[in-house]
């Protein structure tokens, strides 16, 4: 499953992905390392800062500020929970509809 | 001090505990264009836990008092405290009220005093030079 697929129009090859998925990897460790080590648990210095304030108790879950973020998302999602008819034809049909295109795709690129 | 010797960005968190507001003003002076502090990676930011050094105002309230314990507590080590102010320093004009807990140094440790009423940006930006040292001499490494 590691070969190169080539489409006439570049090519796609899992070695590639995992070798970028590494380099980010790196990068994103070599970034966290430049933090700061010196905060020591189970003081103040890894409370949530409240204005100086102790920070309060509460009911309210931090998911209510999100609201924006669901209602500007929230139409991509009813389209999506619409595909998702819990029947399996449904799926297979999904599946089969995506392969003719990813196919076709493959195809024109190759006759291009 | 030379700008070689300044190896990292100095965080730096404020706290007002009851100025009038006349030494934040010169410590927002300090940023503006004419004293551009940030050129050298001063900047203020907004939670102490990102803080190397704390700037305190004001002669403390008796209100502020527990506020300005934890936000020192939320600090990471090591940590410096510079007051700015007379206030702060000593009292100042409200040094026998009632309601004062303060001056800073009865609640925090303080490393560097800026006296003045206001101290003017020269003197805060000579403050902070002298937070760094010791900050360095605190190990300041990561």
């Amino acid at each position: 499953m590691t070969g190169v697929l080539m489409t006439g129009a570049g090519f796609w090859s899992p070695l590639v992905w995992l070798a970028a998925f590494l380099i980010v990897l790196a990068i994103v460790l070599l970034i966290r390392s430049t933090g700061r080590k010196k905060f020591r648990h189970g003081t103040d210095q890894t409370a949530a800062f409240f204005s100086g304030n102790e920070a309060p108790k509460t009911h309210v879950k931090a998911g209510n500020i999100y609201w924006g973020f669901f209602v500007t998302t929230g139409r991509y999602y009813r389209w999506l929970q619409r595909m998702h008819t819990g029947i399996i034809n449904d799926y297979v049909y999904g599946f089969v509809l995506i392969m003719v295109i990813l196919l076709a795709a493959v195809t024109m690129g190759g006759l291009l | 001090m030379s700008t070689a010797d300044l190896s990292r960005a100095l965080w730096v968190f404020h706290m007002n505990t009851g100025s009038c507001n006349g030494c934040d003003i010169e410590i927002m002076a300090a940023l503006t264009p004419r004293y551009d502090v940030e050129r050298f990676g001063m900047r203020l930011v907004g939670t102490p836990r990102h803080a190397d050094l704390l700037l305190v105002t004001g002669p403390v309230t008796r209100d502020m008092e527990a506020k300005a314990k934890r936000v020192y507590a939320q600090m990471p080590d090591p940590k410096v405290v510079m007051v700015i102010g007379n206030c702060g320093s000593t009292g100042g004009a409200f040094h026998d009220s009632y309601n004062l807990v303060g001056p800073v140094d009865r609640i925090l440790p303080v490393d560097v005093y800026v006296p003045g009423c206001p101290p003017r940006p020269e003197a805060v930006i000579d403050g902070v030079v002298k937070a760094w040292k010791k900050l360095e001499e605190k190990g300041v490494k990561r």
